[in-house]
Formats: structure tokens, C-alpha cells, sequence
């Protein structure tokens, strides 16, 4: 689990960021992170993937950095590489063979759906199919931590529901423990276990929200009476601030 | 269309040229000022020889400077790049190369390194050199931070984040640098000859002496020719390498 004890990180110039929070995140949970822009929940990712320093408080995590992934807001690919060189990027970094790499990416270049556009360069994807690639980059090493950050922003709403979903599929064979940064509320409560809403600047948690919706999280669900009154109640929270 | 683009410069080319032989045959020009463009020509294929010995020589030694300029350029700036302490100690240095008029230190080249090649290849390097340090640091400071913040996360080593990413990143800057100093080093290679008296500019210095205007034109015309081929050939390998990353 991942243990914020009066975490903070205040950017000086602008006094915005993250205010103190202190909360535990299971392992194997996937909380999704909701709130305004500029409260500190990209700030919270990267201070948990090492990319920031905290102003004030600590993080007891039990994952090493090859242990975690990120997928940034945008597909962040290497655009002199083909796809299948981006998606082995992590571990020919560590040395892997590239060929052993390309057999290891193979179920998520399957399931992600992929497999035509391996030789394929970046620039002759859709945005849709960048972000598939940059979740099969972050999947390869079988993360025990995944940090999302807006993954699916820049993405049409069907193709957003459409790699949510799988999203949701990946997550109940891996597993891993998902902390996803969304300012989609429906989105967000859909696919998470818990979700953590954010307000201010500098942010604070004002409201920590148990979804539980069962393990199966079909579409019909965004329709659910109860579903949707959760998130009319997240929506009324973060809409004074908005 | 293709044939066309290498065409329209050679219009105003033509005019200019044709126009010049018109006036000097008229005697609208004195041929001791701008001679005509067929007495050039005349010069050129009366004393092939020589001018091609002299190409040939200035050939060889801006290649020489430029390939060391690319060379050592891009190490200083591989070396700049990675550390803030070693850009602040040397980048001043690098300015330095810029700033020094070529033409003054020269007499100074020639007492350190003699009449000969290695002035020629040091003057064409001194004067090609900042460029590729510019270039190539500008290109390897200014790589994505996304793109960084995914290496920070690959847990990527500083030197594999250097060659991985801040490389193949900057290369359409460095081979701009590359393109800039293709130039340069012609020209550094001609003010070394002008000292050391040899290849093209020593022809150059000879014919100024003796007030052979025409031999003067003709040994430009080929510093220049000598130029373009330089800048041709580096353009080839700039869109051979930058055919990879089409998108950026």
C-alpha cells in the first residue's frame, strides 16, 4: 500500500499545488483522482513516480521505479521509432533483447489490438491508437503500479469508453494498483474503486468516495439510478469551484 | 516541377551574366574591374591545371575543417549538454570562437603551425566550429520534458537518456549546425590559404597581386561552386537521416 503522511507540494510562484493530504492507498485498488485544474493531481502522480519533490511530508510507497508506469496525458512517443520499438522501449532500456522484448509485448499488443501497426511510426496513428501504444509501453513491464494522468484527454468519447474498458479488463488480470488522474466525473467513477475529489488551490481532498460497483463494470452501468447519483453529487461538489 | 526548382535560379544567373559580357564587350565596364564572363571561363580552361590542383588542395582541407569541426563540435557539445556546471565553465570558450575575427588570428596560425595544411584545416575548423556547438547544444537542451520525464521513469541511465533521446531528438538541429558550418568552412579554408598561399585563396592573393581580375573571378567562381557543394552534400545527408523521423 502507499501511505501519504501530510504529503504537500506548494509551487512557490503561483502558491497553487498540492495541499496536505494524508490517506493510504491499497494494493491492487484503483482510485481515480478528480478536481479542478491546477488542485495538484498531476502534482500527486509525479510526486509518487519521483518525478517532484514534496514541500512537506512523505510518501511510504513499496514500489520501485521499475515496478511503476505512467501514462502521461499525451501518448509521449518517440517518434523516430516504430511501435513495437516504442513499445519495448522499458525493458531494451534494461537490457532485454529486443526480440525476447517483442515476444514479451505480444498479449498486449493482442489485446490492445495493435498488432498491424507494429512497423507503423507514430506520426501515422490516431490519437486513439497513440494512446494504445503508450498503455502497451507501460503494461509491458507488468507494473505493479500504474499512474495514469488524463490518459484518454485527447480521445473522442467512444474510443475514451472503448480503452476504458479495456482498460478495466487488463486491470482484473494484473491487478495492479491504479491511481488515474480524470475530468471526466462519469469516466472516473466508472472505472474505480474509489475516488478521491479535489478542491482548491492549493488542492485538498473534500470528498473520498467508495464505488462499489462490482468487479464488471459493463456501459449499461453509466445509466444505473445509483451510479448516476453519485456522480450528480460529485458534479454538484466540484461545480461551486469550477 | 522538380526540374523547374533547380531552374529559377539559374534565371537571374543568366541575366547577370549576360548582361556583364554584353557591358564588357561594350566597353560600358574596364575588363580590370569585372571582366567578362567568357574571359573567366577563357582563364579557367587555359590554366585547368592549376585550378584544379588549387581546388582540389582547398577541397581537402575545409573537409578536413569541417569534418573536425562536426567531430569535435559535437563532442564539446555532448559534453556541454550534460552537465550545468561544465556548459557555465566552457560555453563562454565556445563564444569566444565565434566572436574572434578569423583574419586576425591567422599571422597566428601560420606561427604556430607553419605554412602549410594544418593552418588551412585550423582556420576552416575555427570558423566552422561554433556552429555545430550552437546548434547541436541548442538541439540537445531542448528535448522534450515529456519525453524526459518518461526516460526519469524508465529509470533510464544519464548516458542512455543522452543517446537514446537527447540525440536522436536534436539531430535536425545538429545537422542544421552541419549545413551552417558546410559553409564556413570554405570560407575559413580561403582566409588560411590567403596567409599560407596555397589552394584557391593563395590563387586569389596571386591574382590580386598581379591584377589579374579575371583570374580573381574564377578562383571566387570555384570557392563558390566548392560551396555549394559542401552545403549539397551535407542537405543530402540531413534529409537522408531526417527521412527517419518524418514527423517532427
Amino acid at each position: 500500500m502507499i501511505e501519504f503522511k501530510g504529503l504537500s507540494k506548494i509551487f512557490p510562484q503561483t502558491g497553487a499545488g498540492l495541499g496536505t493530504i494524508s490517506t493510504v492507498i491499497e494494493s491492487g485498488e484503483w482510485v481515480t483522482l478528480l478536481g479542478p485544474s491546477g488542485c495538484g493531481k498531476t502534482t500527486l502522480l509525479k510526486l509518487v513516480a519521483g518525478l517532484e519533490d514534496e514541500t512537506s511530508g512523505e510518501i511510504r510507497s513499496p514500489f520501485q521505479k521499475n515496478e511503476m508506469s505512467f501514462v502521461f496525458q499525451e501518448s509521449a512517443l518517440l517518434p523516430w521509432k516504430t511501435v513495437a520499438q516504442n513499445i519495448v522501449l522499458p525493458l531494451t532500456l534494461r537490457g532485454v533483447d529486443e526480440k525476447v522484448a517483442l515476444e514479451k509485448a505480444r498479449p498486449w499488443v493482442q489485446k490492445l489490438r495493435i498488432e498491424r501497426f507494429m512497423q507503423s511510426k507514430p506520426h501515422e496513428l490516431s490519437g486513439g491508437l497513440k494512446m494504445r501504444v503508450s498503455l502497451a509501453r507501460a503494461l509491458i513491464t507488468e507494473p505493479k503500479l500504474l499512474l495514469l494522468d488524463e490518459p484518454f484527454a485527447a480521445l473522442d468519447e467512444p474510443i475514451r469508453i472503448e480503452l476504458g474498458m479495456e482498460l478495466r479488463e487488463l486491470w482484473k488480470t494484473l491487478r495492479p494498483t491504479i491511481l488515474m488522474v480524470t475530468h471526466s466525473i462519469t469516466e472516473g467513477l466508472w472505472l474505480c474503486d474509489r475516488a478521491l475529489i479535489f478542491q482548491g488551490q492549493p488542492g485538498k481532498v473534500v470528498l473520498d468516495q467508495k464505488m462499489d460497483l462490482g468487479m464488471d463494470r459493463p456501459l449499461s452501468l453509466r445509466g444505473d439510478a445509483h451510479f448516476l447519483s453519485t456522480v450528480e453529487a460529485c458534479f454538484n461538489l466540484l461545480k461551486g469551484e469550477s | 516541377m522538380k526540374t523547374m526548382k533547380f531552374l529559377y535560379p539559374l534565371i537571374p544567373l543568366l541575366l547577370i551574366t549576360s548582361f556583364t559580357e554584353y557591358a564588357s564587350r561594350k566597353g560600358m565596364i574596364p575588363t580590370f574591374l569585372l571582366p567578362a564572363p567568357s574571359q573567366v571561363f577563357l582563364v579557367l580552361k587555359e590554366d585547368f591545371g592549376s585550378f584544379r590542383d588549387a581546388f582540389l588542395q582547398t577541397l581537402f582541407a575545409s573537409s578536413l575543417g569541417l569534418g573536425l569541426s562536426m567531430v569535435v563540435g559535437l563532442g564539446f557539445a555532448l559534453l556541454l549538454s550534460f552537465s550545468n556546471l561544465v556548459r557555465k565553465m566552457f560555453y563562454p570558450y565556445a563564444i569566444f570562437f565565434q566572436t574572434v575575427p578569423i583574419i586576425a588570428i591567422a599571422p597566428l596560425l601560420v606561427i604556430w603551425l607553419g605554412y602549410g595544411l594544418p593552418t588551412v584545416v585550423a582556420s576552416a575548423f575555427i570558423v566552422s566550429v561554433f556552429p555545430v556547438i550552437a546548434n547541436s547544444v541548442l538541439g540537445l537542451l531542448g528535448t522534450d520534458p515529456l519525453l524526459l520525464n518518461l526516460f526519469k521513469m524508465l529509470d533510464a541511465s544519464p548516458l542512455q537518456t543522452l543517446f537514446r533521446l537527447r540525440v536522436p531528438a536534436a539531430l535536425p538541429q545538429i545537422l542544421g549546425g552541419f549545413k551552417i558550418a558546410a559553409g564556413l568552412a570554405v570560407i575559413g579554408a580561403i582566409v588560411g590559404e590567403f596567409i599560407s598561399g596555397s589552394g584557391l585563396g593563395g590563387l586569389v592573393d596571386t591574382a590580386r597581386n598581379q591584377q589579374r581580375v579575371d583570374r580573381v573571378f574564377a578562383a571566387v567562381l570555384l570557392a563558390a561552386f566548392l560551396g555549394i557543394l559542401f552545403f549539397s552534400f551535407i542537405s543530402f545527408l540531413n534529409s537522408l537521416v531526417l527521412g527517419q523521423l518524418k514527423e517532427k
